[in-house]
Order: structure tokens, then sequence, then C-alpha cells
């Protein structure tokens, strides 16, 4: 058997199916090794499933409905192959956090994160930045949909283009072949920690990841603190204890206990801070000067997409010709015509 | 949970339960209206899992899809309304049950044990028309369970067992099964590609349910391979589909809770 012959062959083509399924099982304990595998295994899935669809065309002289579905099917795996393939060569993917009314670009590493970048490529130059960001909520503050106001930047050829842009959830805009998807809402408190000679130690946003359920922990930087901090969004205070009325914006204040590396069972300080009130310890303070909004967006482009798609929807209409009986179908859409007795097929 | 969903919901548990056992009792003493019995306990207990689905989508304002109790709800909906759709017209295929219905039963109580029973509203990223097609899914893992049943009656009959299906029909119930599951899963994967490209700018995460389901498409793209390129039918093609089974409950029962994008709707 000579090499195109195993290529084509039927058994190649299951032991090639084995090897995906046994390389996706490893693939979490061994993600050195399924990186080298499926740098092999797409070449030779899509040299066995090409070759084998061009030799079952040629050899088969039955080609009827059933036939045509096998291969448009095989056609649409080979095409969603070589895509995906494709696609860790040509997308672009990155990640803003972007708090109200910061311009923010793919070189500032505090807010932007970039997940992957063609090969060769310069750094595309983007700036965006949220004007505002509007969250709905519904019953006890169960968040239901966000929109935010975003301005996008962009540097197309020798032009550098501006433009305001609405973004809602589940709806991305598309500027410049780029996707701008807006992915995620939050607040971030701005935090000024002086020493006691009132100089700065630190005085920047802390982002919240959890949201009036639980507590979010921050390690001050070049400090020996932790922050543990509860948000309060809708404050109230009931015989001496703290609560939020709702999730919505109405009097946003912040719990908080800083506690010290060197002992981390003692509170150096403990209470509630609004806008503009400070913590003192130790000789230090800490003020809670501004809440800011922010939105986590996505942004990515992905040339090869619109291959998957059409790769998908062959895969799926072939196994439609291929598993599904005309026969009955057409039963369903045709009837008797009453005059002439023939089948007529209404659509 | 509202008193109401909360009755439904333990009615057809209980039509559930006991029609298995009737049909278990009528299939081992080979007892024609014990069946019979057993499939109008199991009619009413859809009717009572259809009430409750009901009741719940109205309570939350949308498909209970959300959260591990919905989930589960959901998912032995679609197990159960397979069965239904195949069993209806056929009357030997009744006793697939025995197998359908327990399992029913305990995924239904896993989403009962897991606590989180109250109602929220689907959060913003989930508002998608494309979560219906992705959830199309869940037939085909339905259909994957009833192969697997259909190949172990199978594998029971060919030893002697009595009162069961013929074996022609198990095997091409097996073989359809998979077929069905195979189509709808391939539909509910693009689905979920499109949705998370229109959420988050990619196709594929390789998160462990993304990987797993992929795992569990190539694993019955082999079943079919091998059946129709090497003719395994009968023995071989029921031993398949029973291992293959592995892959679907892994996707289902095990992944999901590990971490990656689909953590959020297990809560």
């Amino acid at each position: 058997m000579n090499f195109f012959s195993a290529l084509t062959s039927r058994a190649f083509a299951i032991i090639l199916l084995c090897s995906v399924i046994v390389s996706l099982i490893l693939k979490n304990k061994l993600p050195d090794f399924f990186y080298y595998v499926f740098l092999f295994l797409p070449i030779f899935l899509v040299l066995s499933i090409a070759f084998c669809i061009v030799r079952r065309y040629l050899s088969t002289t039955k080609r009827d409905v059933k036939f045509l579905g096998s291969m448009i099917f095989h056609l649409g795996i080979l095409v969603v192959i070589i895509t995906t393939s494709l696609s860790y060569y040509f997308n672009f993917q990155a990640t803003f956090v972007l708090p109200e009314n910061i311009s923010v670009d793919l070189n500032n590493k505090k807010f932007s994160t970039i997940h992957s970048l063609p090969a060769n490529q310069a750094l595309p130059f983007m700036v965006l930045k949220l004007n505002w960001q509007k969250t709905q909520y519904v019953g006890e503050g169960f968040p239901v949909d966000f929109v935010a106001e975003v301005t996008v930047g962009l540097m197309e050829g020798v032009t550098f283009n501006q433009s305001t842009e609405i973004v809602r959830v589940n709806q991305p805009i598309n500027k410049g072949g780029y996707q701008f998807l807006l992915y995620k809402e939050l607040y971030a408190p701005m935090f000024t920690l002086r020493d006691s000679s009132g100089d700065i130690i630190f005085n920047g946003f802390l982002n919240l990841f959890i949201l009036t359920k639980d507590e979010d922990k921050f390690k001050v930087p070049n400090t020996e603190l932790t922050l543990h901090t509860r948000f309060f969004p809708d404050m109230f205070v009931e015989n001496g204890r703290y609560g939020t009325r709702s999730r919505e914006l109405n009097n946003p204040a912040f719990g908080v206990k800083i506690y010290s590396e060197k002992d981390p069972f003692t509170k150096l300080w403990s209470g509630v801070l609004k806008s503009g009130e400070r913590a003192t310890f130790n000789g230090q303070s800490l003020e809670f000067e501004e809440l800011k909004q922010i939105v986590i967006m996505q942004v990515s482009k992905e040339p090869t997409y619109w291959g998957i798609f059409i790769g998908w929807i062959f895969i799926v209409g072939g196994l439609i010709l291929r598993y599904v009986s005309f026969y009955k179908v057409y039963s369903i859409f045709s009837f008797k015509n009453k005059e002439s007795g023939s089948k007529e097929v209404k659509l | 949970m509202m008193l109401v969903e909360g009755i439904f919901l333990w009615s057809a548990i209980v039509f559930y339960l006991l029609g298995f056992m009737l049909l278990l009792v009528g299939v081992i003493f080979k007892k024609d209206k014990l069946l019979s019995y057993g499939w109008i306990l199991a009619v009413l207990g859809f009717l009572s899992h259809n009430l409750t689905i009901i009741v719940r989508w109205i309570e939350s304002g949308h498909a209970p899809f959300y959260g591990t109790y919905e989930h589960f709800i959901a998912q032995s909906w679609f197990f159960v309304a397979i069965y239904f759709v195949v069993a209806t017209k056929r009357v030997p295929v009744r006793s697939l049950g025995i197998g359908i219905l327990p399992f029913s039963v305990l995924l239904m109580g896993y989403g009962i044990m897991s606590g989180h029973l109250g109602v929220e509203p689907l959060p913003p990223p989930y508002r998608s028309l494309w979560l219906w097609v992705h959830a199309v899914s869940w037939f085909g893992y339905g259909a994957f369970f009833i192969a697997c049943i259909s190949s172990i009656i199978f594998l029971i009959k060919e030893k002697g067992g009595r009162g069961l299906p013929e074996l022609n029909t198990l095997d091409l119930m097996t073989f359809r099964m998979i077929i069905f599951g195979f189509v709808t899963l391939t539909i509910g994967m693009g689905a979920g590609a499109i949705w998370a490209y229109g959420l988050w700018g990619r196709y594929w995460a390789w998160d462990p349910i993304e990987t797993w389901t992929l795992i569990t498409w190539l694993v019955y793209g082999l079943n079919i391979h091998l059946k129709v390129s090497y003719g395994w039918n009968g023995k071989k093609a029921a031993w398949l589909a029973i291992a293959s089974l592995t892959s679907t409950i892994i996707t289902l029962g095990g992944v999901g809770f590990v971490g990656g994008v689909h953590t959020t709707l297990l809560k």
C-alpha cells in the first residue's frame, strides 16, 4: 500500500479520528503534548479528508442525494479545520478595562491585555474611552441589561477616526474590521493612602469583582496593608447595621476593614466610608475619593469567522441531506391536484 | 420555588417512579397490562413535568435554562420528550422507559439538591436568541442516552431476555438515536459558537465543557463511521454506544463544575 492509498483509506481516517479524541482527552493534563500533536493532526486530517472526498467522488457512479450529503458534510469539516487552523495566525483579541472618562490604548498594560496578535503585525492603534454606562435592574437588584457609551478611536491607514458609539451586551459594534463587545459592568472606587506626614503612598482604583454579596480583598501595592471591602450601592443603616437597598447607585458607600500582613487577625480600622470620607489608623489615612463606573470590553478581529460559519452550515446541511428522508419531507409538502390527479409540490 | 411548581414537580417525580416500577415488573413478568399502566403513569409524569416547566417559565420570565436546578429540570424534560416522540407510536419500544424514567428522576433530584431553587431573571449575556438554538444540543444528549438504554436492552434480549422489543428494532433505534443526537449536537455546538462570537468576540474558548462536547461529537462521529463504513451492527455497535455514553456523562455531569464559561449556567 503506497502513501497515497494509505492516506485515503477509511482505516487511516478512523485512526485519525481516534487520535483527535485521545489528544483532546489528554489536552488538559498534557498541554505541551497537545500543542505538538495539534501541529500535525490538522495537516493529516485535511489531507485525509480532502483525498477521501476526491477518491470517493471519482469512484462513485451513484451520486444521489445521500452521497451529495456525505460530500457536503466532509467539505464542511474540511472548511472548519482549515479556517480554525488559520485563525491562530490571523486573529486579534484584546480586553480593555475602561474606567469612566479615562482614555485607554493598547500600550496601557494596566487597563488592557492583548490575548492574541497576528504574527508580524504591529500593534493596532486604538483608544477607547467610557463616557457612561447604565445597568437596568429588576426585582431585588438583578441586572438584566446594560448599555454603555464609548468613544472609539482607531487608526485606519493614515487617518485617525474617532466616533462615539452605544454598545449593548450581546450586540457588538464593528469598526475598521474590529468588533467591539461590551462584556461586563463593574464599579471601581478610588482610594488614597497617605502616611503620617500627608505624603501619598497609594492613589488608584480598585476594581470590584464581587458586587454587594461578599467582600472583595485588595493588597495595597508597596505596603503591608490589605483592604477588605464590601460595596453598598444604595446604603442604609438600621440598628447600627449597614446594608444596601438595591444595586442601583443611589447612596454609594464602602464597608472597609484594614489589616496588616504582620498581624492578619487584628483589624487596624473598620467602618463605612462614603465619598470624601477618610479613615485614620496608626498615623496613616485612607480616603475614599470617588467611585467610577467601569466596563470590560473585548475587541476582536477574526477574519476566519465566516469560514467557520459556512463550514458549520455545510456540516448541518450535509447531515440533513444524508440522513433525513426526503420522501417524508416531500410527502408533507405535496398534495394531490384534484383536477389533473398529478402530484404537485407546494412549498 | 412556587407551591404550584413544587406540586407539579413532585407529581412528575412520583408518576415517573411508579411508571418505571410498573414497566419493570411488566417486562420481567411479561404482563402487557402492567406495561400499559406504566406507560399511562409515564404520560401523567410528563404532563406534570411540562406544567412544572411552564409554571417556572411564567414565574421567572424566561425559559428554564439558568442555574443548576433549571438546567437539570429542563435537561430531564428533553430526555423524556425524545422518549415520548420515539415510543408513542411504537408500543414495543415503551419498555425503554425502564432506563429513561429513573435517570430523569435522578437528574431532577440532582437539580433539587443543588439548593438554588430561587427564581432569578436571566443575566444580560444570556439574553440572546442563540441560547434557544444552543439548547437544542440537550436533545442530542437525550438521544445518546436513549441509544445507550436501547443498546443495553439489545444485549439483554440477545442473552434471551423476554418481553423486550425485537433485536432489529433495537439496533435500528440505537443508530437512529445516534444520528439524531449527532445532528442536534452539531446544531447546538454551532449555535453556541456563533453566540460566543457575538458575546466575547471568539467562537471557541476550550473551556472543559466545550472540549468535552467536541470529544462527544467526535465519539459519536466515530460510531456513525464504524456503522456506515465497516458495518458495525448488533453486539459491537451496542457495546460502542454504551461505552460512548461516558463522554456524554462527563460533559453533562462532571466538567461543567470545573470552571470555564459554562460554569455560571450551573451555579
